[in-house]
This record gives structure tokens, sequence and C-alpha cells, in this order.
């Protein structure tokens, strides 16, 4: 009988190159992982490290302010959203880390553009090439790369993994990522001789867009087995949330402590762009997000790999200080970044950002997302943040 | 002016030896049934390769007009007596609405669905996904299965028609006012919502605008807002009151704007007609149009007031349209590939099974992922929905069922080689295996119960015949490998490359040869025993990089 997986491994077999994928596992020792959680629509950053005591931040949000009686308090200035209990419980161990005001020069307020920004590490977008994990995944790997090295969980890929040379895996639900409804056992095909005939001009975007494709193929192949080896290895330990984001940070843990060599996870959480009656939309959010987070940061304290993996958050704008007419805010600039993990130095590290001076009306920029890119990229993978990002960024100092 | 912009075309310089220059052929004539409909059978692209490419563009063109307005089944209570009722009951009922709301949208979805696979329209469906795509409201938003419907009849209407009457309409879309907040932008309170992605993706295009005219074109929209009605679907409310009656400046131009003078600079603008032109050649040819191609289809797309139909024809005429850089180089989109491989099959599955197999494979019909809708292309394929798109096939050809997913032995033979079954590791994760099998393939579950809800709720689905083993035995194949050759002609969209082929006959010979069937007429002779393996064919080379290709 037949086998349509061996049959397909026939077709990914003609993939442009055939690498020789050389293991390259993530040493326990020196190497940690990075979980990217991305908030899109536009996080409320005021909303979520509030500076309570600032009669800026009292004045602008009629409806949406939390006193100094709501917050969750992390000193004199500064709370959490009264719903991150579980982030507070983190803060307290020390090993959640907030970076205040993060953005880059020039602000542009479009979700598509301020994301393509924050996806690629660039002012230029998409037009600079590759996303910075794309990028990272190219710069850890060389010449061999394993298509599970990063792991997209969930919906929405976002251009951050994409590398023309490096290509990411992508798993909706890891139990599923599989064919199904195989035939039979012949193994015959696989090593069927093919000729790359047909290099006929005429067929050149077929070509073009077939090589790209039969790389997938090859990557699915290959990495199939192996993610749904790690799901099933994971001791299901901690109850997760039953919410979207709550299943995704279950497999992205799952996928880490696996042992299969994923060294980078990448997932993303919608609905934050709060236009209009904002703050039952966004408590909601927070809930949410603070649940899922409390879950992933216990399942991973029981693991030695749990404990070498560093989750960053971020949004690719923050909202108006001002909030609108319609009980809700929009798009704004700078916003915070949240870092957690068991390496991870706590306490608030960069500048506050000045409330009393507005850029245009937003929060303005303290700190470049960069600089916080580049903070992992070196304390958290190992990687040079240079060759990555390209250029130096100063480093902070929530890492090693 | 068609033929002033023809000239100029032609007068393009060209790649040498591109098809563009070649006459026309079953290659060109498969392309445009491509991306101007859903595809068609071999049988199709030979008729209409001899009859010849204006009748087919003329044929494409023709459109039986839209589709007869939705009977909704949903009735929306009187108000007042809805708010004289205790809360409970008043909040189980007004769940209740929106349940058969948003039953009625997938229904509405599912019919639409089907009339692409029936191709009696292709070219006015395929229309209608671009405006959905451009002009963005998500179900999940605005919450009202009814607005969603009564916005794709809006588009329907205006599909092949004016853009400008379907930007103007759309500003008074109920769908459209809940999903970006202008039902909250009032004089006093502005929200720029709006505003700004009618400039950023609907109109203009980034870059085309400053912040100052998002906020004065927000003032233009104030006021425009969702009535209170009864009627299924909603209704559009102005709300004087709340519309700022004020001067604007709006991309230098000024006056006491709303929301049609707004349109009305809007279409004055040249950046609008170029983008309007880019989205609509990216859409067709799937792939970014060079900027002085782009640039003379802006230029007709003004001179006919923004037409659609002129633009489209000069668009299926244009050589450069058939250039070997576009043929077989665009990755289907989730529809496309449901759609046009029920259609190469010759069976009709039932509509919400299409809808939830494009929406498992990221295209939700009603929900746009966000305001920018679908990115496409290569943003359709990664590991994960490359796989499903060969399970979802499995699927329609009664080869992927409920009773495999419940096992995963090739898991457990691995873990057994690790020696982990012994180790309370080991125990611990099968334990994890076994509660996770439950809910192994919630996506693959969910689209096959929609395709058994269509035969009755019936527990083992039943596949419907294909049409494709008759065709191929009226082909009279020679042997196995004709067979194959006729079967990649029938089933893909694209000429698939040479190497393709040898696997294939590989598989049928060995799979015919098991069962002791002869290689001469074996579609007639084979019987059954012929259909399984002919279906099994179809899913091997539906699951292959080549169908995913048209």
């Amino acid at each position: 009988m037949f086998d349509r997986r061996s049959f397909l491994s026939a077709s990914a077999a003609l993939a442009a190159s055939p690498w020789a994928r050389a293991v390259r596992l993530a040493d326990p020792e020196t190497d940690g992982t990075l979980v990217v959680l991305q908030l899109s629509g536009g996080n409320d950053g005021l909303s979520t490290v509030i500076p309570f005591a600032d009669p800026a931040y009292q004045r602008a949000r009629g409806t949406l302010r939390f006193g100094p009686q709501e917050v969750l308090r992390l000193d004199g200035r500064r709370g959490l959203h009264p719903a991150l209990q579980g982030l507070r419980r983190i803060w307290d161990a020390g090993h959640l880390a907030i970076v205040e005001g993060c953005g880059y020069p020039e602000p542009v307020r479009s979700h598509f553009k301020a994301l393509e920004i924050w996806h690629t590490a660039s002012p230029r977008g998409r037009a600079a090439g590759d996303g910075w994990l794309g990028g990272t995944n190219r710069a850890l790997q060389g010449e061999s790369p394993r298509p599970e090295f990063l792991v997209h969980v969930g919906g929405n890929a976002p251009y951050s993994i994409h590398s023309a040379t490096h290509p990411a895996s992508s798993v909706q639900s890891p139990t599923a990522y599989r064919w199904f409804g195989e035939t039979g056992g012949a193994q015959g095909l696989a090593q069927c001789e093919h000729e790359m005939g047909d290099e006929d001009q005429r067929h050149r975007g077929r070509d073009r867009a077939l090589a790209q494709l039969r790389q997938v193929l090859a990557d699915a192949e290959e990495s199939s087995l192996r993610i749904r080896a790690a799901a099933a290895r994971h001791p299901e330990r901690v109850e997760y949330p039953r919410t979207a984001i709550g299943a995704q940070l279950h497999d992205a843990a799952a996928i880490l402590c696996g042992g299969v060599g994923t060294r980078i996870v990448s997932t993303v959480m919608g609905g934050f762009d709060t236009h209009a009656n904002q703050r039952n939309t966004h408590d909601r959010l927070m809930r949410d997000l603070d649940a899922a987070l409390a879950a992933f940061y216990e399942d991973l304290s029981a693991s030695e790999a749990g404990r070498k993996v560093t989750l960053v958050v971020f949004s690719e704008f923050g909202r108006r200080v001002q909030q609108n007419g319609s009980a809700g805010t929009d798009h704004g600039k700078a916003g915070p970044m949240l870092v957690l993990g068991h390496g991870v130095r706590g306490g608030f590290h960069g500048r506050t950002p000045d409330l009393a001076s507005l850029d245009e009306g937003d929060v303005p920029f303290t700190t470049d997302f960069r600089s916080v890119y580049a903070t992992l990229l070196e304390g958290s993978l190992g990687a040079s943040s240079e060759a990555v990002l390209g250029q130096a960024w100063p480093r902070l100092g929530f890492l090693g | 002016m068609q033929a002033l912009l023809l000239t100029a075309l032609a007068l393009a310089p060209l790649q040498g030896g591109d098809a563009a220059t070649s006459p026309w052929s079953p290659r060109k004539a498969e392309h445009l049934l491509n991306r101007a409909g859903f595809g068609a059978s071999t049988a199709e692209v030979q008729r209409w390769t001899e009859a010849g490419q204006a009748a087919l563009v003329e044929h494409l063109l023709t459109s039986a007009g839209p589709t007869p307005a939705w009977e909704y089944e949903a009735r929306i209570p009187d108000f007042d007596s809805v708010r004289a009722m205790e809360q409970e009951k008043r909040v189980r009922l007004i769940q209740q609405v929106r349940q058969q709301m948003t039953r009625e949208a997938i229904d509405f979805v599912a019919e639409w669905l089907e009339g692409m696979v029936r191709g009696e329209d292709p070219l006015r469906d395929r229309m209608r996904l671009f405006w959905h795509g451009l002009f963005t409201s998500a179900q999940t938003t605005v919450k009202r299965g009814d607005y969603m419907i009564r916005q794709a009849e809006l588009i329907d209407r205006h599909a092949l028609g004016n853009y400008g009457d379907l930007l103007r309409e759309m500003l008074e879309d109920p769908a459209m006012l809940v999903y970006l907040d202008n039902i909250s932008n009032r004089r006093r309170k502005p929200n720029e919502n709006l505003a700004r992605e009618v400039m950023e993706l609907f109109s203009l295009g980034e870059g085309h605008y400053t912040e100052e005219d998002v906020r004065e074109a927000a003032r233009a929209l104030t006021g425009y807002g969702v009535g209170r009605s009864q009627e299924p679907g909603g209704s559009f409310q102005f709300l004087a009151r709340d519309h700022d009656f004020g001067r604007k400046t709006i991309l230098g131009q000024s006056g006491r704007f709303d929301a049609d003078d707004l349109v009305e600079v809007l279409l004055a603008q040249d950046a609008c007609a170029e983008w309007i032109a880019g989205r609509l050649l990216e859409w067709f040819e799937g792939a970014e149009p060079a900027a002085d191609r782009r640039a003379a289809y802006a230029a007709l797309l003004r001179r006919s007031n923004y037409e659609v139909l002129p633009v489209l024809r000069a668009l299926f005429m244009d050589p450069a349209f058939y250039s070997d850089d576009l043929i077989g180089a665009r990755i289907q989109s989730p529809v496309d590939f449901m759609v046009g491989s029920a259609r190469r099959l010759g069976i009709t599955p039932v509509g919400e099974f299409l809808g939830v197999s494009a929406s498992v494979l990221g295209e939700r019909i009603f929900d746009p992922p966000n305001v920018k809708g679908w990115e496409g292309g290569m943003a359709w394929i990664n590991t994960s929905s490359l796989m499903m798109r060969g399970n979802l096939t499995g699927v329609v050809l009664g080869l992927v069922d409920l009773g495999d997913l419940g096992v995963d032995e090739e898991l457990d033979a691995m873990m057994a080689d690790e020696g982990m079954e012994a180790s309370m590791e080991g125990m611990q994760a099968m334990e994890g295996a076994d509660r996770r099998r439950a809910q192994i393939a919630p996506d693959l579950v969910r689209a096959m119960r929609a395709l058994r809800s269509g035969m009755g709720g019936r527990r083992r689905f039943t596949p419907p015949a294909t049409q494709l083993r008759r065709t191929l035995a009226l082909r009279r194949p020679a042997g196995d490998e004709e067979l194959v050759e006729q079967a990649l002609e029938e089933l893909l969209a694209i000429v698939p490359p040479l190497e393709t082929r040898a696997p294939l006959v590989a598989f049928l010979r060995q799979a015919r040869e098991a069962e002791g069937l002869p290689e001469e007429a074996f579609l007639v002779r084979g019987g059954q025993r012929a259909e399984a393996i002919l279906r099994q064919l179809a899913h091997l080379i539906l699951s292959l990089p080549e169908a995913q290709l048209g």
C-alpha cells in the first residue's frame, strides 16, 4: 500500500536546497528561549501600567481613569491594572520587568505601518527585508536550519517571523499538526529519483512559487512529528484558562519545554483597538492576558527548560492620552513593554515618560524598542544584536 | 479611450519570448478563468480556447446582476415591548435574536459559496470578494449578522459598477459605521477611526494625507450613525445635532463638508485612482503591479469616472496580464482552493462546509483578520495551513473521517522507541496525549460536522460520486501514464512541471497492481476499486504544492 506522507516527502524533496539539517539544540547551560507576545490593535499602555499619581493622567482620562485605590500599586507613582494580579505576583517575586515609554522616532499611527516597524525593527518596514525574528533565526541557525527553531503558535502569523531563507513553522494546534488519512505504509517513493526538468523560462513565475511551496512542505514534513511529540510529552501540571491566548501559551510552553530545539515562539492576542467604550473590553482583555500569563509562568517554573524562557509583551502603539468622546481612546504612540521569566531582573527599566510634555497629545517615547530587542537577543538568545538589528543599541538591565 | 490605453500598454517593453506576446492558448484561457472566476474543467478551457479571448472576456463581463435580496427569517422584536420586559427575559430574547442573525449570516455565506461552485456569475463573485477585502467589516466586532448581510448586498449591487457609488454608500452602511466606531463620532466628541481608515485603506493609501486631514475628515463624518430599526439589516441615520456643520479643510479643499463632499474630495485625488487601480491589479494578477501599469490603469479608472468594467475589460485584454511571471504564480486563497477543487472534482459540497474550511485555512468570510483585510499570496501558506489543505481535501473525498482522528500510532511508536512508555515521564505523556485526543483536531472536526450537516447528520460521511472518473473514462487514457497526465490536467489549475508526474504514475501502478486490476481500460473495468484508487490519486494531487497555485 501507499503512504501519502512519504509521497509528499518526495515532492518536498524537490525543495530548492536539500540542506543537511544538522541538529542544533539549545544548550540548556547557556541558551535561553524567547516568547514574543503581540497585543494587536494598540494596547492602552496607560491602562496597563497606570501612572495613577500623575495629575496629567487623572485630568486626561475621565471615565477611563483608575484611582490610586484601584490600581495594584508598584510604587508611589505607578500601579498595574487591577486585573493583573498574576503579573503582580510575578513582580513581587522579582521577575517582571517593565519598560515604560517604548517607541521609536517619528512614530506612525497606522496599525499596519507601525506593526511593520516593530516587526522589522526598521522605519522602512518590509522594504527592509526579513522580520527581526526571522533575522534572528538566520543568525542563530546558519546554513542548516530546522523549521521548528522558530514557531508561531495560533493564527495570524506576524511578519516578524518572516525570513526569505529561514522559514518558520506555524502551528495552529500541535495535535492537528499532521497529515490525516494516510492510506498505507509503502516507503519506496521517498527515494524516487526526480529529474528537475522543465527549466523553461515560460514557467518562471510558477517555478518561483513552487520552490517556496516545496520548502514549506519539506518543513511541515520535518517538524510535524517533533512538534507533536513535544506537545504530547508535556505534563499537564497547570490548568490554563480556556481562552485562545490560554491555549496558545499552553502550546508554547509545551513546545519550548519539549526538547525539540525550539528557541523562539511567537504568538498573537487581538482585540486591543479600543476606540469606543474601552473600559469593559480592556478590562476583559487584561483579565484574559493575566490569567494566561500566570498559568504560563507557573507551568514554566516546574522545569529546567521552563526557567530558561523569557517572554516579552509588546503592542504596535499605545493610545492617545486624552480619552475620546466615545469613552475610548484613539491611536497613540509610545507604550510599555513587559518582560517576564525566571531569569528576568524585575522592576522598572528605562525612563518614565513625562505626561506634561506630550508628543502631539501622545506619550513620548523614552526607550527605543530596539534596545529591548537587543537586550533580549543578547541576554536570552545569546545572539549578536548588532548582526540581527543592523546596528548596536544600548542594552537595558533586565537580563543577565 | 481604451484603445489609447492598449496602445500605450503595447508600447511598453515586454520581456522577450513571453507568453504575453504569444497567441491565445489553453494556458491563457485557463489563467483568465482562474483569475476572473474560480477555475474551470478541461472541457471548458478547451471550449474557450476555441471561442477566443474576446468572446471569453465578454462572457465574463456579462453578469446576471445582483443576487435577489435575502429574505430574513429573524424578526426584530418591537423596541417598546422589549424595554417593558424584565431584565432576564430581555437579555435572553436579545441573545436569541442575535444568534438567529448569526445563523442567517452563515447561511448567506454558504449560499454564496455554493453559487461560486456552480459558477453562474464568476466575475461578480470574484469582485464581491475583492470589495469585501477592501471595505472590511467584521462580524465579531459588528455583532449583527443582518448588518453583515446588508453590507454584502450593498457590495453585490456595485460589485461590477462604480467605485465612487460604493464608497459613498459605504459611509452610510450600518456594519461599516459600527465596525469603525462612527456611531460614536459626534460633533463635540469626534472619533477619527472611520475617517482614518477611509483614507488609509479605502481610498488613498498611506502617505497621501496628513493627520490634520484625518481630523477634518472625521468632522465631516460626525452624526453618521445607525438608527433604531425593526427591519433586519438596520438603517442609516443622520443625526443633525451630532453633525459638525462648520467649515473643514481636507486635502486642500475647504467647505462645510459632509460625507458626500468628502467622497468627492477623495475621488478627485490622483492617489485615489492609483490606490484602487493598484489594489485591483494586485487582486487579479497576484503581484504588485509596476508603477507605470498602475498609473495607466489609474488614468483609465479616472476617465471612466470610476466605473470598474472598462478597467476589467482592458486588463483581461492586456498582454501583460498573461506574462510568464504571472501565469501559475499565484497562491490560491482558501476560497479559491476549496471552491476550485470542488469544481474540478465535479462535486458540490454544502456551502457551510466550504465556509468552515475556508475559515480554518485563514479566510473567514465576514470576519477579516483586521481592517486591512486578508494579506493574500504567500501569507496564506504556512506549515500548518498547507497540511490542513490536504486534510480538508481528504475530507471532501471521504478519505479522512472522524474515526481517523482518534489514533496517533506513529507518535506512540516513536515514544516506544525512546523507551518513554516505561518511565514516569512516559506515563504522564501518554495520559496527556489521551486527554488531547478528544480535541486532537478541533478545526477538522468542525469542517466534518459542517459537511455532515448537509447530509442529514449521518455519522459516517459518504462522499458524493465525483465526476472525475466519468470524465477520465471518456478520455480513454491508454495506460497509467496517460491517466496521470489527464488527471493532472483535470485537477490542477496550472500546467505542472514534468517532475510532478513520475511519483504519481508509480503510485497508480502500485495501487492498481496491488488490487490485481488491468492497466488497459482500468477505470471502466476496475469498478468501485478503481474509483477508490482514483480518489486516492486525486487526494495526492490536491495535496501537492502544485495544487495551491492558480
